[in-house]
């Protein structure tokens, strides 16, 4: 089970957290943009260093402001996938993966897992934006981490290769049983994944934030589906806020 | 008998200045590697005012004249000067007038030119691929060999070539650091003026042709890099 508390100030706000994700669960940080998701993703990494708190998995503490504990990244044993710049740009797909791994069978099987075996020998520059993002997953899982971080590592991929890795990343969750933290802010994709989904707003969590921007999407949604006719009307849609409607009287009707 | 192109090709003291040259090579362009790479990573990943200050220093050469650089270190390194006297009686070293005059000369009028290239390739993504690597569990030495070196290899190359074409070119800084000195400090450079001076015409012109061919190349494998 991987353990953070954490405090850490920001030139806007500060940022506070308190987050477990259990082994074999994803925990989904979502919130507004500049909100602080990926400030308390690389807090957990070990990236950053925060003015007060704690970071453990399990048993092995990693970061303890209290007792001056702050083990060095490297060391931590963990998987990481940026948004961005997840390959070496200078190595083959294969020796990406094998720059985190030792075991060259690993390599060849995590090449398969993914099903991009055939890109092994290519660089990430002949590739496409979801190879690229199955190489770096392929890249994390390598070195066996003990727990794997992701940085919306799915947002610059259209759609259906965004679905598709969703599929494949909770196939992850299966086989590696590790506690999985995955930054977002699609919420569908955060719907899709979360185990637990927790929102960061302003540096705080907040557990209405998620909810809100539920209902505010759905809202958007039957605006769509009013205009193509689908369902009748979205009354009280203007002037009021988009979570304090009666969520009755947006349902679309019945054909009878 | 007057000198022609050809003759002027094998006199002795023309095959002097080409080795003393290249010597003067074979020291300076594993300094420009040795130096710039470090100093355009720091002047390119570092903040703060001692970092600002290093990067007006390793400038300096780009904006001032040759020959007031050439002064400036006179002054520093000098027989009597506050690193020149040190050297001196410490070490028994004399650094003017002389071969490691000539290194110096060639590396500071180059070294600006091999970290400018390396300064910017630092910066942007290697940062995000640095910090990849150590969540991979890679120490720092390493991340740089594998890492870093590979990501600025072109930039590197590029600094080395334009860094070895204006140390070869160099006049103003080794004219005050060497002296100029016939059969002991005249580089390849120093040797056109000389020979410009003396009326040796066809000497200045091998030894100008021989460095435009040299500039050529050079040139021609800095396209190369995509950096030029």
């Amino acid at each position: 089970m991987l353990t953070a508390c954490l405090v850490r100030r920001l030139p806007h706000f500060t940022l506070e957290a308190d987050i477990v994700c259990p082994a074999g669960k994803i925990l989904v940080l979502t919130g507004p943009s500049g909100s602080g998701k990926t400030t308390l993703l690389r807090l957990i990494a070990g990236l950053d260093t925060p003015h007060q708190g704690r970071v453990a998995l399990g048993e092995t503490v990693w970061c303890d402001t209290d007792r001056g504990i702050a083990v060095p990244v490297r060391r931590r044993g963990i998987g990481l996938v940026f948004q961005d710049a997840s390959l070496f740009p200078h190595l083959t797909l294969a020796r990406n993966v094998a720059y985190a791994a030792a075991d060259p069978a690993l390599v060849t099987e995590l090449l398969g897992l993914f099903g991009i075996s055939h890109l092994a020998d290519a660089y990430p520059a002949t590739m496409s934006g979801g190879e690229r993002q199955r190489g770096a997953l392929c890249q994390a899982l390598a070195r066996r981490p003990r727990a794997l971080l992701l940085d919306e590592p799915f947002s610059a991929l259209d759609a259906a290769t965004r679905l598709a890795l969703c599929g494949e990343l909770l196939r992850v969750r299966e086989l590696f049983a590790i506690p999985i933290i995955h930054v977002t802010h699609d919420l569908a994709e955060a719907a899709r994944l979360g185990d637990t989904i927790v929102a960061v707003n302003n540096g705080r969590l907040d557990p209405d934030w998620f909810e809100a921007q539920l209902d505010l999407h759905l809202r958007e949604q039957q605006v769509l589906l009013a205009r193509r006719g689908i369902i009748e009307a979205v009354p009280n849609l203007c002037g009021a806020g988009p979570w304090s409607g009666n969520r009755e009287s947006t349902r679309p009707r019945q054909s009878s | 008998m007057p000198e022609t192109f050809w003759t002027a090709a094998g006199s002795a003291e023309v095959a002097f200045s080409i080795g003393l040259t290249l010597r003067v090579m074979a020291l300076a362009v594993p300094l420009f590697f040795v130096l710039g790479v470090p100093l355009g990573y720091l002047l390119g990943r570092g903040r703060g005012r001692f970092v600002a200050l290093v990067d007006v220093a390793v400038s300096l050469p780009l904006v001032l004249p040759p020959m007031a650089v050439g002064f400036f270190l006179l002054l520093l390194l000098g027989r009597n000067a506050p690193i020149g006297g040190v050297l001196r009686e410490t070490l028994g070293v004399e650094l003017i007038f002389g071969f490691p005059g000539l290194v110096i000369a060639a590396v500071v009028a180059g070294l600006p030119l091999m970290v400018r290239p390396v300064q910017a390739a630092v910066r942007g993504d290697l940062l995000r691929l640095i910090e990849l690597s150590s969540v991979l569990g890679k120490s720092a030495p390493t991340t740089f060999v594998r890492v870093v070196l590979p990501h600025c290899r072109k930039s590197v190359a590029a600094g080395m070539f334009l860094a070895t074409g204006r140390a070869l070119g160099e006049v103003g800084v080794s004219l005050l650091l060497g002296g100029d000195i016939v059969g002991r400090t005249n580089t390849v450079s120093l040797e056109i003026y000389n020979a410009v001076f003396s009326g040796q015409f066809a000497r200045a012109g091998f030894l100008a042709a021989l460095l435009a061919g040299v500039s050529l190349v050079l040139t021609l494998l800095l396209k190369r890099t995509g950096r030029g």
